[in-house]
């Protein structure tokens, strides 16, 4: 196991490399500058010039990939182009705010997949079956941003039950109750979208599952059929299930970035999309490290997490 | 004396998409406790549709049409899905043919053993678990302990059936179902589960149920063999009746074919020639008559009653009713 733990370690370092040299060329490739960005209007093109100059910007791109990578190195992400923040401390700040809404909707989801799911498997055929395959339908296909916009239109400018956007009442404070109602909404698109998917993995697991012969076994001891589907037939479907959700983890954080400048919510996902407005190049860089280290961390945690769950696997 | 079994006239259907298949049609028979039933037919001639009647899991699509199986005086035809699962595992258990699949494979040994033990003995999980022990003992299994702890993937296929034979009898049931329990194994192994089976009968007053292909299994195993033929019995006698004198053609076909050297099951039984008929087109008349050496006019119109020729022995066919006829 140790030595898996390493090699895997080994493996995540030229693809991290791989990845932040990837991101370099494209970012730099993207039409416009940081200083036409932010400098004043007026601003003559000998002191934009002059600006590019002293940002180290008119170097070689080599040359300005190297100087990146060098201060990563010594744990230096650089400062932010719009806000002059320390990158380290906006990513930190905006994390934590797109974790909680990923690790909701991701819970959530799985909470209305699961379950139903099971009884669409069970009941194949039934209209409750048809039924659940409709709204798995319509979950998938369905755009972040134009369920978010209903949503808004519904339950904040028509009914005004919610806020429309933000993480807090601005001047609140932000009591519990108050954070909850901000978190609805957005939960609400991240989790439908997730519930649509997964609820056919769970249904097609779980049928190749329900013909297997150590189902007949267990109810010829007399098992209660609950115990039979919940215990001996789900455990076995949600095997294949586990990669099907750590695969979803990088496609959640490409949707949060639609739903986070839908719902106006503090997160990296909008962080990503102001920082791409402004060509803010170092904000952009880490965004994208940490991604792609969110995502090589989440395939690790699927892979350990699969052989934790499936006996056969942890023999080899 | 009344019998632990009696299953009279027992017909199962299966739905299909557009009808309804009669797996099974007209079975009758009695089993008493300590004796061994033998069922042996080709494959498809409703050998575990007949014991999945018993216990009742044909599944959703399958139900009992027709028939009473009374089991210790209680009609299991008419049993409520959840009084049957006080039987089910407690006094009726069953054995499957797939040693390599029946057991779950993300569940321990000790898990799957100690469920059913706790469901209908009461025993808090710790008595279980020793009992569970003495159990995979019984069926000898070496280091009981440990097994408890793994997983069915790191044992062989007989251990595994060995496992599955301790869960059947881990309640005393008064009836076992063994369907083909020894078909996947190879010769020695099964020739093991045997000898175990024939041991464990001989301490418990267990009726037994033994299905198979195997005709020389039956020998070994049975006191009286039902002999089934597209979802019929054909021929009911005592084994010693059976193997001397079988009345129907279909029996004697199976017992011609019988070679001296092993050869594979498949072979040896399409010695028969023809193919067995399917539920959807049952020929008229007899359902053998396709394939019957003796064929008449009447096999070729009119259905044959399960004849009885003396107490112990009965067969489907005109033959020996015209036979029985003569000689009066
Ligand atoms: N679920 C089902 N739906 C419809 N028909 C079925 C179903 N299961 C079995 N049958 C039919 O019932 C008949 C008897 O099948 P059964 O499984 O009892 O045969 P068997 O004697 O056990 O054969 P084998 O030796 O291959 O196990 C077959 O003709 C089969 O087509
Ligand atoms: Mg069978």
């Amino acid at each position: 196991m140790a030595s898996y733990i390493m090699r895997r370690l080994l493996i995540a370092i030229p693809v991290l490399i791989g990845v932040t040299i990837f991101n370099f060329i494209i970012i730099n490739m993207a039409p416009g500058n940081p200083v036409e960005m932010f400098v004043n209007p007026d601003a003559t093109p000998a002191q934009i010039e002059l600006e590019k100059e002293r940002m180290g910007l008119n170097d070689p791109m080599v040359i300005q990939y190297f100087r990146w990578m060098n201060s990563l190195l010594h744990g230096d992400l650089g400062y932010s182009y719009s806000t002059y923040e320390p990158v380290t401390q906006v990513l930190l700040e905006r994390m934590g705010p797109t974790l909680l809404l990923m690790g909701l909707a991701l819970f959530f989801g799985l909470l209305i997949a699961i379950p139903i799911g099971i009884l669409s498997a069970t009941k194949q055929y039934s209209k409750l079956d048809y039924a659940t395959t409709g709204f798995s339908f319509l979950g998938i296909s369905i755009p972040h941003f134009f369920l978010g916009l209903g949503a808004i239109y519904i339950f904040s400018v028509q009914l005004q039950l919610l806020p429309t956007g933000g993480m807090m009442t601005l001047g609140s404070g932000g009591g519990f109750v108050d954070r909850v109602e901000h978190l609805i909404l957005p939960v609400f698109v991240l989790a439908t979208g997730i519930a649509g998917k997964k609820i056919r993995y769970v249904r097609a697991s779980m049928l190749d599952v329900l013909g297997q012969d150590y189902l007949r076994t267990a109810r010829a001891k007399g098992l209660r059929e609950f115990v039979v589907t919940n215990k001996h037939a789900l455990k076995n479907a949600l095997i294949p299930i586990i990669t099907v959700i750590g695969l979803e983890i990088p496609l959640l954080i490409g949707g949060a970035v639609i739903t986070e400048q839908v719902f106006q919510w503090p997160g990296m996902g909008l962080l990503t999309i102001q920082s791409i407005m402004s060509r803010d190049y170092p904000t952009l860089m880490a965004i994208n490290l940490l991604t792609a280290v969110i995502v090589l961390v989440a395939n690790f945690a699927t892979d350990i997490l699969y052989s934790v769950a499936d006996p056969r696997i942890k023999n080899n | 004396m009344k019998h632990l079994l009696e299953v009279v006239n027992l017909q199962t259907a299966f739905q299909s998409e557009k009808s309804e298949i009669i797996a099974v049609d007209e079975i009758s028979f009695t089993l008493n406790a300590g004796e061994t039933l033998g069922i042996v037919g080709e494959s498809g001639c409703g050998k575990s549709i007949t014991s999945l009647s018993i216990i009742g899991l044909l599944g959703k699509k399958g139900r009992v049409k027709k028939g009473n199986i009374y089991f210790d005086n209680e009609d299991l035809a008419q049993t409520s899905e959840s009084d049957f699962r006080k039987i089910r595992g407690n006094q009726i258990s069953m054995i499957f043919q797939e040693p390599m699949t029946s057991l779950n494979p993300v569940f321990t040994i000790g898990n799957q053993m100690i469920e059913g033990i706790k469901l209908h003995m009461k025993l808090s999980t710790k008595e279980a678990r020793s009992y569970a022990i003495e159990m995979l003992e019984k069926v000898r299994i070496p280091r009981a302990e440990e097994v408890m702890k793994e997983y069915p993937h790191v044992l062989s296929g007989g251990m595994r059936q060995r496992v599955v034979i301790a869960m059947a009898l881990a309640c005393k049931p008064k009836l076992l179902i063994a369907d083909e329990p020894t078909t996947a194994l190879d010769v020695t192994i099964q020739a093991q589960i045997l000898e175990l089976m024939r041991n464990l009968k001989e301490e418990s007053e267990t009726a037994i149920m033994f299905i198979t292909h195997d005709l020389g299994v039956i020998a070994e195993m049975a006191d009286k063999v039902i002999v089934m033929y597209a979802g019929q019995i054909v021929e009911e006698a005592d084994v010693f009746t059976l193997f001397k004198n079988p009345k129907h053609p279909y029996t004697q076909g199976l017992m011609a074919s019988i070679p001296h050297i092993e050869y594979e099951e498949e072979e040896r039984l399409s010695s028969i020639p023809g193919t067995v008929p399917t539920p959807q087109n049952m020929p008229k008349g007899c359902r053998f008559h396709t394939r019957c050496p003796y064929v008449t006019e009447q096999c070729k119109q009119e259905r044959p009653d399960l004849f009885q020729i003396n107490d112990t022995h009965k067969s489907r066919c005109w033959l020996v009713k015209t036979e029985k006829h003569n000689k009066e």
